[in-house]
């Protein structure tokens, strides 16, 4: 997994390319953390990430949760088969999920 | 012959080793992306499972991963040699709020691998635990 940086307008979206899984997750959730603990609003943009397991679905859990009311979490961009997954798992209806970067963007700035 | 026969150590890091070579398998097998993830997010909570609960975190134990097809199926086996280990003896969570709020793991693991197979079948043969996934193509 490659975890790409970007701001744009105002947000931190940070892309995670390839697979999400118990090896990457701790890397994925190391970066999150910090941005969620200081109150940043942050995007995942999944739209490069191949696969999520259970371990990746944790650390959004943790993450969303460590974000509270500090500021927003928000997933964006999930393939069909990562989409299939949050819905299934009940994810979807506890973690804001955007189509793309774009919608995440304007939920988080709205 | 096996479209993939491959036998890694007990390590974490080599989740990314058998995703690099279920690809490879994929691309020349011509299968749908759909497949491709089933089996690729399968294989990452099983052999997870594996190297915590059979090998507990033990790096340096050996553990084989099977993959072929038949017309309507892909075949996969996953064979370790550690504590026996029975996934139909952990219930699947009717609800996932146990797991979420962190009141008990792994669960979820197994509840994806049930939504993403057609089927999962354990066996435990000469003191190797094996367990086989299906997917249909």
């Amino acid at each position: 997994m490659e975890l790409l940086e970007a701001i744009q307008d105002g947000v931190t979206v940070i892309s995670p390319k390839g697979n999400i899984n118990r090896a990457t997750s701790p890397e994925l959730q190391g970066r999150l953390s910090p941005l969620v603990e200081e109150g940043k609003d942050v995007v995942v943009d999944l739209s490069e990430a191949a696969t999520v397991s259970s371990a990746g679905l944790r650390v959004m859990f943790i993450i969303a949760k460590a974000a509270g009311e500090k500021g927003k979490f928000v997933l964006a961009s999930p393939n069909e088969m990562v989409a299939d997954i949050l819905n299934v798992t009940g994810f979807a209806s506890l973690i804001t999920v955007k189509d793309d970067v774009e919608s995440a963007i304007s939920f988080i700035n709205s | 012959m096996a479209l993939l026969d491959l036998t890694v150590e007990s390590s974490i890091e080599e989740l990314q080793a058998i995703a690099n070579q279920v690809d490879g398998v994929a691309e020349q097998q011509g299968w749908s992306q759909k497949t491709v993830f089933a089996l690729q997010v399968a294989l990452d909570e099983w052999i997870s499972n594996v190297i915590k609960y059979s090998y507990k975190e033990r790096s340096d134990q050996p553990i084989r991963v099977v993959v072929n097809e038949n017309e309507d199926e892909l075949i996969a086996s996953v064979e370790d040699l550690g504590t026996p280990f029975d996934p139909s003896s952990s219930a699947v969570p009717a609800t996932l709020d146990d797991t979420l709020s962190g009141k008990r793991e792994g669960g979820m693991g197994l509840f994806v691998m049930h939504h993403l197979l057609s089927d999962i079948a354990f066996e435990r043969v000469n003191n190797r635990n094996i367990v086989t996934l299906r997917v249909k193509l």
